[in-house]
This record gives C-alpha cells, structure tokens and sequence, in this order.
C-alpha cells in the first residue's frame, strides 16, 4: 500500500501525537533507517540514553517501539511511517535486523498459538451444566428486564409524552440503569435515546412516538422469541443486548472479496469511543460494519483506513440482514481505493429499497451506509440535501449545522462525486467521498478527534 | 419533504394521543399496548419507506482552479494547525503556500475558512491560498459572505457604501484604500456629512493608510471637524505624512523652541555649540487644531507636555537647519538638562510618527549610536526607532546597538531583539543567536526566558532551528521545561513547514 501522510495521521491516536510524530518525521531525527518487503524500521535519540527500536509491520500496519509512551501507535511509530511516505528512499532496502525479525516472527507464532488455543477451547469439553445454568440465570433477569420495560413504558404512555418531556432525562438515565443491571444493554440504549428525541425540536412526539414503537415491538418479539424464526430471533437477541462471541463469528463461512474501506464515522459516549467502520465489497456489491471500541484516548484498532482496500474474508454475524462482519483473514491492503462500481445499485432509490428490504428482515436495524454514484449537493430553502437528478436524501440537522456540511460541499466544489453516508431511515450523514482530482481519491470527512 | 398519505399520516395522528395520555383521551386513544402497537408498524412501513420530495435548487459549481492543491503532507500540518489554532503558524503557512503558488484542497478549505472569518485581523493572502474555493463557499455561507465579500471591490460597492453597517463600510473602504487610493476618498467625501463621528474617526483612520499629498485637502478639512475624536485622528495622520501643511507648521512652532548656545573658547579654537530647548510659556489656541493637547496627565508640568508635543511632530531637520550641525553631533551636542529626556525622547517619537521625514536614515542612525554612547536602553525608544525602518534595517540598527561592546546584558538583550515583530532573516538570526549567547548566564532559570524563548520561536528563521536548539540546550544543561519544550516544538514545526514546502 502506497502510504500518504494523511492516512498515516489517520492512526494517530490524538492530534498532540499527530503533530509530534510530524515533528519526528525528518531523516535526522533517525539512525540505521531500513525497510524489508513486509517491515520498516529505524532507530530514534530519544531524551533517554539509549536510542528507541521503532518498527512497523507494513502488513496491516502494527506498531511496536522500545519507547516507555502510553499512546499508541507512539509518535515514534507515526514519525517513521510518515517519513516512509515522504522519502522511502531514505530506508535502505536489506536484511532485518534482529531486533525486527524476532517480533515479527514472534507476533506470527503467537497468533498461531492463539488460532491453536482458540481450537483446543473449542473441542475442549466445557462444563455444559455450569454454561446452562448462568445462561438460564441471564435469561431469567432479561425477562424480567422485559417485563419492567414494557410496565414503564405503557405508564409513560398512560401519563403522555407532554408530560414526560420536562424530566425525561433523569427519568429515562433511571429506567435505563435498571436495563443494565437486567442485562438488557441493548434496551438500556433505546431508552437513554428517548430524551434527545423528545428535545429534537419540531414534530418530536412524531419522532419520539416512532421509537416507542419500536422499543415496543422488541419487548413483544422479546416474549416470543422461541416461536420467532432463527434469525429474526437472533436479531431479537442482539437488539435487547445479547453478544455472539468473536470466536463463534469468526467460526462461520465468510465472504472472500475486494473489500473497500468506504467510510468511518465515530461516536463519543460515556468515555467511550465507537468506531463505525464501513467496508463494500467489489464483486458481490455487500455492505459491511465492523465496530471498534475504545475507552478514553485509548488508541483504536489501525488496521482499517478509509480509503484502502484489500482482498480478504469478511464474516458477518448471523442476522436476517447481516451488516455487522468482523475480517477474518486480509492480504496487503492495496494502493488505491476505487469507488464500488456502479451497476444501477449505486443510485438512491435502489439504496432506499435495499434499506427497506433489510429493514423488514430486522426493523431495529438503526444504520445502513449508501455509496451512491453520481450525486451532488443541492439546496432546499435553509435545508440542504443529496440528490441525483429526482432522487433525493435530506441530510441530518446535525451535519447540516456542523462544518462537515461545508466539507463535503467544499471537496465537490458543487459537482457530482460518489458520496458515501450512513442513512437511519429519515436523515442521511455524509462519511466520505471519492473525488476525480488527477486519478479518484478518497476525502475523509469526520476525523476522531475532530468529530 | 411532505408527510404524504399512509404511515406517516397514521403516525401523526397516533403522535396527538401519545403526546396527552391515553388516560386523558379515554376510551377512544385505546390502551397503551394497542397504540403502542400501531405505532410500530405505522413507523416501520414509514421508515422503510420514505422518500423526499423538495423543491430544490442546484448549487453553482465552483470554478476550477488554475494552480495546484497543497500536498497531502504540507495539508496535514495544516489541518494539524487548526486543530488547536496558532494565528502566526497558520498565517506563516499561507504566507509559504502563496509563494509557492499552491492551494489549500477543498475538503479544509472551510475549517481554515471557518476560522479566518472569526479573527479580528483578517489578511487577504488566507483568503488567496483558499483559491476559488473560498469565494464560492462565502457564496453560499452567510458567516463568511461578509468577510469574504469586502476583501475584494465587489461590484455593488457603492451600493454597499451607500447601505452597508458601519463594519462592513470600514471593511470596505480598506479593501478599496488598497486598490484605489482615489475612489476611496471620493466614497469618504460623499457621505462624510451624513456619516456619525465614529465612522467619520475611522474612515480618516483608514485613510491614514498610505495617505499621500492628494489626500491632504480632505485631511485638513478634518481638522475642523465637528467632532473631536475626528480632528485628532485627521491631526495624527497629517503628522504621519511627510511633508504636509501641519508637519511644517510644527517645525515653524519647534523653531522657537530650540535654542542654539555658542560659547567662544578664545581664539583659534572652534566654537562650541550647545543645544538646548525651553518649553513654550503659554498655550496658543492656535495649536489645538493641530492637535496638540492642552491639558498634561496629572503629575507632568503642561509646558514640558506641551513641548514634547509639539517637538514630536516636527521634522528633525528642523534641528540641523537651526544649528548647523549634522544629527551627529547635534546629538552631541544636546545639554544633559532636565529637559534632554524630553528632547530626546520627541526625537525617537518623530522618526517613529513619520519614518518618511527628511533624512530620516541619517537621523535613526545617529540616535542608536548616541543610544550606545550614552548607554540608553530603554526598550520603549528603541522600538519605536527599528518599527519604523524597513525589515532590513531594522535588523542593521539591532544588530549595531547589540554587537557593540555589550553595554546590555540577560533578559533585557532577548526583549531588544525581538521587539520588533517581524520575521527574522537567516543571517539576523544566527546573529542574533551569537549575541544572546554571550548576553545569557550558562545556566538560566526557567522562569525568566521561557517568555523570550517563545517570542523567538516565532520570529526565528527556521534555517537557524538547529543553532536555536543548541542556545537552550546550552542554557538548560538538565533539560528544558514543559513551556520551553513546547517553543522548541514550535521552531521544530516551522522549519519542517518550511521544508515541506521547498521540496
């Protein structure tokens, strides 16, 4: 992959190591600069005496330094990246040092032993009766869980949405801890989006009545979900909180492609960072969401940039509209990423339709991307929307307000581009774009820190 | 986007029960569970399928632009830079993409846009890096239409001038001052009997930019103005411009003032001349119109203020034409009495309120020498003597007042090198490090330099990084602090900007 400093700053884990690591991306700041077909590496005079080991698996990319920072990737790993994009000739193409060849050596057999551990749990005998019986124990509180919700919400209903906006959040913060200690996580989150509902400005009980619903359809597939299909009754289980294991996911037949980086979009809550990763296969023409998490200025996982893409094995999570996926196994992630092609599936309507199809396998489905071809941006009084000729998608108030609006209007100077957004069935929050300036390039529009 | 007919009408209707309660609308609302039920499916079928209808108008296209977007390496430092905004690294970088002719890409045209709009002293060249880019989004955004629209004559200016608020005619007027003196003064002359005294005080302020002989006859009308806050202004930017009616009414006035003692020491030997002044005994009206205030601050003698006033906006020929001797030793000569303070502090005030007087070179010149004769180094005086030369000789003076025999020593040489605020050049910078690290104790303390050290950070060349960073290695043995660290980082960004952009 061809490395270009503003996907390199894309891995940076804060703005401060951002520009730290500009300020160590100088050839004198270096010594014994090398590169491999799979590595880079270099050494850094640091303010201790002993000079810092940077090296860096070119392969997704991992970072590793002898440097005591907390931040990761440090400005050290950040600092030798972007001087390999700005001068590779300043690496000398050779043998790897030790000191390089046994981590990376060492990463690939420990995830051999991990791939090898992961196996052995899995035809290991587990104590069956002990899993059943915390299961049945989970199961017995989310009833309950259930049980409570749905009182508490027919009272909210019986008392009116009028009545219960003034101390909604205090109200909904107290019925939402009450779904976490049932572990329901996941209707804790549908009653903690109540109150921003309820504040959403005009036409909110409109809204606000919309997700009641929706909340209340869950609570009654809650019920019945032995009757309910497998995989309706598996979205169920997700929508109220229930996590498939990784290793059960990964376990599962996936789908081998080209897979794009289409978009990323993050979001803060409670500390925590969520971040949503967008990924389009080429041949199959499939949406895909892997989600990283992060607590604090925790760095995130590196190995997805907007804008690459790979050919790798995708797996989704059981769902009747998989969208969730984790990749299982990835190649080089290659040079340029090109637009998903268009093949009519790139145009609003068809996204509209693709949206509802899937909304009607898993109505609690909340987001679904849209990579649509030929679009710009037009004006509609103070509103701004999407559009391509008669097909329109209004754009959410929020990016309306915010710069990204300007962003996106910028980078297109007016004209068609294929933009890439997450729609939630009445709004649309542009990500990204491929813009034709000189060979098509991807333009980022939310940055973590900057989001 | 219109709610149309179906689900969403269901929902709207469904939404008025939600919001009173069904207790409250009894039978007919149903229960909680058959509302609530009917809402989700009325909501689903509405999500699933909604499209927008609008009237919607398509946006201008931007028009392409003819030079070339920044590189992804020098738009990051960019971006870097408005993350956490330093106006003088952010001014530096459009300053060097100007030169190399090279644009900011679109996608952050906005954010530095964004932030251009909120400064208080705007400069064209971030506006010239955003290439068309920043005119067209000004276009289509009210925050920065304004801004935007007054860097550049539009073409509905008289409109403008005739309609505007008081800020946007000032924006105006600047942007009209710099490209067409003339046209400037005509709009001022055209509404001036209309306009308040505020706006009368600050377009004579913008006049005073470049103002030239053309512009004296609506100056000097000022000076009769109705308002006082206008005379003075018109007053100051009539001292400014050399050779005007009022700089020679000053010197007619400062001929009397100035007195020009010679002592015969016996025959065969020179004269020796003395110069001394003696403040006017009363005040004349006449001198109010040239803005010459009456009364002094509390604890200054009227008479002397009164002088300095009048000294301060007279040309300083006025002295050489009196005595006959050249600045030199006019300065020489001047009497060490109560009032040389006085006298030599109205100098520094003349060169510094009109740098383009008669002889000005001459007269700066000698000042500084007499200031390391004398041992003057009152940052105060010496500023105002290099803030009025150009960048060049600004550095000449600095440079002979401080690599002289080190009549100065410590903080005082750091504040002297760096009071004036423009950009150092590579040679004055390795100068300069050469004079401040024969000025600096070997081990300073932190709290006295880390405000100097942050004042070069900023003015420093950054071919002269390296030397930089080897003066505070130097001065802190056992590693600098935190606040110091951050002003190296500074110096290291610039150059690495510079860097970028000669590539």
């Amino acid at each position: 992959m061809d490395w270009s400093a503003d996907r390199v700053l894309a891995l940076a884990p804060d703005a401060g190591s951002a520009s730290a690591g500009q300020g160590l991306a100088i050839t004198r700041k270096w010594s014994s600069l090398g590169a491999s077909d799979r590595a880079i590496w270099g050494l850094c005079q640091g303010s201790g005496k002993d000079p810092y080991q940077t090296r860096i698996d070119l392969g997704e990319p991992v970072f590793k330094c002898s440097c005591p920072s907390r931040k990761f990737p440090c400005k050290h790993g950040l600092g030798l990246l972007l001087l390999f994009a700005k001068e590779k000739k300043s690496f000398t193409r050779g043998a790897e040092p030790g000191w390089v060849s046994e981590w990376i050596d060492g990463r690939a057999e420990k995830a051999e032993k991990k791939a090898e551990k992961a196996k052995a749990a899995a035809e290991a005998p587990v104590d069956v009766a002990a899993q059943a019986k915390r299961a049945a124990v989970r199961e017995d509180r989310v009833r309950q869980g259930v049980t409570e919700c749905r009182t508490w919400l027919d009272d909210l209903l019986r008392r009116g949405l009028a009545a219960a906006q003034s101390n909604a959040v205090s109200e909904c913060e107290r019925a939402a801890a009450r779904m976490v200690d049932a572990q329901a996580p996941g209707l804790a989150g549908m009653i903690r989006r109540i109150p921003p509902l309820m504040s959403s400005g005009a036409g909110w009980e409109v809204r606000t009545l919309e997700h009641l619903g929706r909340l209340h359809l869950l609570l009654s597939a809650a019920d019945r979900v032995g009757e309910l299909p497998g995989e309706l009754a598996g979205d169920v289980r997700v929508a109220i909180g229930y996590n498939q294991p990784k290793e059960e996911v990964l376990a599962g037949q996936g789908v081998s492609d080209l897979w794009t980086v289409v978009g990323q979009a993050f979001e803060e809550d409670h500390h925590l960072t969520m971040r949503r990763t967008w990924l389009w296969s080429k041949r199959t023409a499939r949406a895909a969401l892997v989600l990283d998490f992060a607590a604090g200025h925790q760095p995130l996982d590196t190995s997805l940039v907007a804008g690459m893409a790979f050919e790798g094995e995708v797996v989704f999570y059981p769902s009747g509209a998989p969208l969730r996926a984790l990749v299982k196994s990835r190649g080089e992630a290659s040079r340029t990423a090109e637009p998903p092609e268009d093949g009519g599936a790139n145009a609003i309507g068809a996204n509209l339709e693709r949206f509802a199809r899937a909304l009607s396998a898993n109505p609690w489905l909340t987001r679904w991307p849209m990579v649509l071809h030929r679009t710009k941006v037009f004006r509609a009084g103070d509103r701004w929307m999407l559009g391509q000729g008669e097909e329109l998608l209004p754009l959410s108030p929020a990016f309306e307000r915010g710069i990204h609006l300007w962003r996106l209007l910028s980078a297109t100077g007016g004209r068609e581009a294929t933009i890439v957004a997450e729609w939630d069935g009445e709004a649309a929050e542009p990500v990204g774009l491929f813009v034709d300036a000189g060979g098509t390039r991807y333009v980022g529009l939310v940055t973590r820190w900057a989001a | 986007m219109s709610a149309g007919e179906g689900p969403s009408r269901v929902l709207k209707e469904l939404s008025v029960t939600a919001l009173l309660g069904t207790d409250r609308t009894g039978r007919e609302g149903g229960t909680p569970a058959t509302l609530l039920a009917r809402a989700a499916v009325a909501g689903t079928r509405a999500r699933a399928g909604r499209r927008c209808r609008a009237v919607v108008e398509a946006v201008v296209t931007c028009p392409e632009d003819s030079c070339a977007a920044a590189t992804a390496s020098q738009t990051a430092t960019l971006e870097r830079l408005l993350v956490s905004p330093d106006a003088d690294l952010i001014q530096e970088w459009c300053t060097l993409a100007r030169a190399r002719g090279v644009r900011v890409p679109g996608v952050v045209v906005p954010v530095l846009l964004d932030w251009w709009a909120r400064q208080p002293g705007r400069t064209h060249e971030v506006l010239e890096v955003t290439g068309t880019r920043g005119a067209w989004l000004a276009g289509l955004n009210p925050h920065w239409r304004k801004p935007v629209a007054v860097s550049t004559i539009p073409a509905d200016a008289d409109e403008v001038w005739q309609t505007g608020s008081a800020a946007e005619r000032v924006a105006l007027l600047v942007t009209v001052r710099k490209n067409d003196a003339a046209r400037a003064v005509a709009m001022v002359r055209a509404t001036w009997d209309a306009d308040g005294a505020e706006e009368r005080r600050k377009f004579v302020e913008v006049l005073g930019q470049g103002a030239s002989a053309a512009d004296e006859p609506l100056l000097e009308s000022a000076l009769d103005d109705r308002g006082k806050t206008v005379r003075r202004e018109a007053a100051r930017v009539l001292t400014g411009l050399a050779g005007s009616a009022l700089r020679a009414r000053m010197s007619e006035r400062a001929k009397g003032l100035i007195c020009v003692e010679t002592t015969n020491a016996g025959s065969g030997r020179r004269a020796k001349r003395t110069i001394k002044i003696e403040p006017p005994k009363a005040f004349d009206k006449a001198w109010e119109r040239d803005g010459i205030e009456e009364q002094a601050a509390a604890g200054k003698g009227k008479r002397a203020f009164w002088m300095v006033q009048v000294l301060s906006a007279a040309d300083l020929s006025t002295w050489t034409a009196l005595s006959g001797l050249a600045p030199s030793e006019l300065l020489a000569a001047l009497s060490e009495d109560e009032y040389f303070d006085d006298a030599f502090g109205a100098m520094c005030a003349s060169i510094a309120g009109c740098p383009r007087q008669p002889d000005a070179a001459l007269w700066s010149d000698a000042i500084i020498s007499a200031c390391v004769e004398r041992g003057i180094a009152s940052e105060e005086r010496l500023s105002l003597i290099w803030g009025s030369q150009t960048a060049e000789r600004s550095e000449a003076l600095r440079l002979r007042f401080l690599g002289g025999e080190g009549a100065v020593k410590g903080e005082v040489v750091w504040r002297l090198l760096t009071s004036d605020q423009r950009a150092w050049s590579l040679e004055f910078s390795r100068r300069a490090i050469e004079i401040l690290r024969d000025a600096t104790p070997k081990s300073a303390g932190t709290w006295e330099f880390w405000a100097p050290i942050e004042w070069v950070s900023r003015l420093l060349h950054p071919g002269a990084a390296d030397l930089f960073e080897g003066l505070v290695a130097e001065m802190y043995p056992g590693g600098p602090s935190e606040s110091i660290r951050k002003s190296l980082d500074r110096v290291r960004l610039r150059a690495e900007m510079h860097r970028e952009f000669q590539s």
